[in-house]
């Protein structure tokens, strides 16, 4: 009798335990795959603004022929850019483009006729458009990867990811120490 | 502040649950109520007439089954009305549309909305547009999913690209936690009165439904179903209690964790606040849907409790300290700050390319030397070919036409750049696309005259991004002062002065000639049949230095 009532409760305790298992699993699988999602879509606007660069710099060429410097290090920018295969490189890469881009618009401020033409302006509101949606998505995957790294780490989940090969995720930052090299803008 | 997106969607309230509940109880109690006092009187009435004795008699259980039944068919009903074709009606009502690709204010939204989809997480939603001078956005959803942000022309021209960004940011909180779907279907609940009560006046013809009603009986059934409706519209007052106050706040939080950026929520809501907001919208039950409450003005916000108790939103200066205390910046410096974004450094007007050129040909047309001209007037000769003697004026020596390149180069681009649409009602030669504004007019490049698309027209006079010479001031200040005289002035209707409108080509009907009102006395010529506007040279530039003048700046100084 003693030993059907002990027998019960382990049995409950085990489904218990399963259950929790397979709840937390389930719902480290879901923060997964919307870290995934948050990636790819940072990944389709990288690739939108791979897309425009060539257009810019064939519409601002006519315009700054002295500034040949500077569309050559957007165009090499962005063949890196392109290249980048792991995550740390691409994330590199990319942070590169976005400041030679930025070098580029400082100097078409000085060109009036530039600014003036219509295939810029839309281009410009194009690129200002990606730009923020590369921060926004940067931001959204920002997000979820901390909350994805915290569920993994805090008890009990810590004992799921360990034991299915749940890993951290990398976040995608803008490094500042690229940031204050900053390509020299010739006038 | 630990919102994941999805946590917002599962913190969905009952809200709507509860007015169906309330509504429920409204209408069981009105139907015995109206039922009691009908049968009451009725006793009452035929106790008197025979001298018997009065008794009050309440209702029977099959009487209250017969309303709890008849209550529940209502709210079925109302329910159905009130959620088909939900959002189709709201931008009905509101004459909302869809953004025009070609226009370039039109872009930046549409632009802005897919930005801060993104920062959502891909929550969609659509982007419309209220072709209206008012400044203010709302936000709208079903419960198919489909989300709709729509903003005024006068937010899209006003607003500077970071502050349209936080007020589409503050819509998509609204969407995506939810609330928009609440207000959308509340609002709509209460919309169904109103459009009873305007369907009875409008077959009963209106207010002489109570004396009519005296000759039959079923005018009196009517009367009674008015009076409820009249009753029940007046609950939306009451509505506005069932819709979170909180919930403006909480969107105001979340679209800075979208932007992250309080000032220009801040800087927006208070520009919103200080101008014309969307007053006298067709019905008072849409309040809600709205970023800042159409209908009152600042002074009118006050902080009592029955103000507090009726409101669809808190004082628009609430939320701003709110905002500013996030960014730890004090409400003057944002008042300058706005007031010094709003002017906007101005553009020169746009013209056609090669208009400014300075180069210029003598031109021969039977053996007869011509001109000079330049580039553009060359281009509005009719009979100019490429066989044409030309001389160029800073060369020495005589060509074909086909041998100058410059000329014949430019003479292709122009064929290339003609709209191939419309022909100057005027020179009878291609008129040129052209953006103005944002928009996409056509101009003729000889006489300068400009075809506008009716619509286009309202704007280009809100939006302030071109500045205009003194030349234009000038024509403008003397049209000014002569205005005085308004009833004097005389239009030129000549049969033979007046234009075939370029779009419908139709000679039997020429475009009108008038004036763009009886207080803006600028001469356009206005085909009634497609509605475009033909305005000779700087007529356009003038209406908008004088509309600018003198309403825009009176309005902005009274608040």
């Amino acid at each position: 009798m003693v030993a059907a009532v002990i027998g019960a409760i382990l049995l409950g305790l085990i489904l218990l335990a399963v259950i929790t298992v397979i709840s937390i699993y389930n719902s480290l699988i879901q923060i997964r795959v919307s870290v995934k999602n948050a990636w790819s879509q940072i990944d389709v606007q990288l690739k939108r603004r791979h897309d425009l660069i060539p257009n810019l710099v064939n519409v601002a060429k006519g315009y700054m022929a002295h500034e040949r410097q500077t569309l050559e290090a957007v165009i090499k920018a962005r063949q890196q850019a392109i290249d980048a295969s792991s995550l740390k490189d691409k994330v590199q890469a990319e942070n590169f483009l976005s400041q030679t881009l930025r070098s580029l618009f400082a100097v078409t401020e000085n060109y009036p006729n530039l600014k003036a033409d219509q295939q810029m302006k839309q281009l410009q509101e194009e690129l200002v458009s990606t730009e923020n949606k590369i921060a926004f998505a940067r931001q959204f995957y920002n997000d979820e990867t901390g909350r994805y790294n915290s569920s993994i780490q805090i008890f009990p989940n810590n004992i799921v990811a360990g034991t299915f090969n749940f890993q951290a995720q990398e976040f995608f930052e803008i490094q500042d120490a690229a940031e204050k090299q900053a390509p020299q803008v010739s006038f | 502040m630990a919102y994941s997106f999805v946590e917002i969607e599962r913190q969905k309230t009952n809200t709507i649950k509860w007015v169906l509940v309330f509504l429920f109880f409204f209408y069981i109690f009105s139907f015995l109520a109206i039922y009691i006092s009908a049968k009451n009187w009725f006793i009452a009435y035929s106790a008197y007439k025979y001298g018997e004795h009065f008794y009050w008699q309440w209702f029977s259980r099959q009487e209250f089954i017969v309303g709890l039944t008849a209550s529940i068919f209502v709210i079925i009903w109302q329910w159905q009305v009130a959620t088909s074709q939900l959002l189709e009606r709201f931008i009905g009502v509101l004459g909302a549309e869809p953004p025009n690709k070609n226009d370039s204010y039109h872009k930046v939204l549409i632009n802005i909305v897919e930005e801060v989809s993104v920062a959502t997480g891909g929550v969609k939603m659509e982007p419309y547009v209220i072709p209206i001078m008012a400044m203010n956005a709302f936000a709208i959803s079903d419960f198919q999913g489909r989300s709709i942000i729509g903003v005024t022309e006068g937010l899209l021209a006003r607003l500077t690209r970071q502050q349209l960004e936080a007020v589409v940011a503050h819509e998509a909180a609204h969407i995506a936690s939810g609330d928009s779907l609440q207000t959308t279907v509340i609002s709509s609940l209460f919309e169904v009165y109103n459009a009873l009560i305007s369907g009875i006046e409008s077959t009963t013809g209106g207010s002489r439904i109570s004396t009519r009603s005296r000759d039959n009986s079923f005018s009196g059934l009517v009367v009674i179903v008015y009076m409820i409706l009249v009753l029940s519209r007046s609950m939306a007052l009451l509505m506005k209690m069932f819709i979170s106050r909180e919930r403006e706040y909480r969107a105001d939080a979340i679209a800075v964790r979208l932007t992250r950026d309080p000032i220009s929520l801040a800087e927006a809501l208070y520009s919103i606040t200080y101008h014309w907001k969307l007053q006298g919208m067709p019905s008072a039950e849409m309040d809600s849907i709205f970023t800042v409450s159409p209908n009152l003005t600042p002074d009118q916000e006050g902080n009592g409790f029955m103000d507090e108790l009726f409101r669809t939103h808190p004082p628009a200066l609430d939320r701003i300290k709110v905002l500013l205390n996030m960014a730890h910046e004090d409400l003057q410096t944002l008042v300058n700050d706005v007031d010094a974004k709003s002017e906007r450094i101005r553009v020169e007007v746009p013209q056609l390319s090669g208009t400014t050129d300075n180069t210029q040909w003598m031109v021969s047309k039977n053996n007869l030397w011509e001109g000079p001209y330049n580039l553009t007037q060359i281009a509005g000769l009719s009979w100019f070919n490429p066989e044409t003697w030309v001389k160029r004026m800073d060369q020495e020596g005589v060509k074909l036409a086909y041998d100058d390149q410059e000329l014949i180069g430019f003479l292709k681009q122009q064929h290339q750049n003609a709209s191939g649409l419309f022909c100057c009602p005027k020179c009878k030669i291609g008129l040129q696309e052209l953006e103005y504004e944002g928009v996409l007019v056509y101009k003729c490049p000889t006489c300068s005259g400009t075809l506008v698309n009716e619509r286009d027209v309202q704007r280009i006079i809100i939006r302030p991004e071109v500045g205009f010479n003194d030349r234009i001031k000038k024509i403008g200040d003397e049209l000014d002062k002569n205005t005085a005289r308004w009833s004097e002035a005389k239009i030129n209707r000549n049969l033979i002065t007046l234009y075939t409108c370029p779009k419908c080509m139709n000679d039997r009907c020429k475009m009108n000639r008038m004036f763009y009102t009886a207080v803006y006395q600028v001469e356009i010529d206005k085909c009634f049949y497609c509605g475009m506007i033909w305005f000779d040279k700087d007529e356009l530039e003038v209406l908008q230095y004088l509309i600018e003048k003198r309403s825009l700046t009176a309005y902005d100084k009274n608040y």
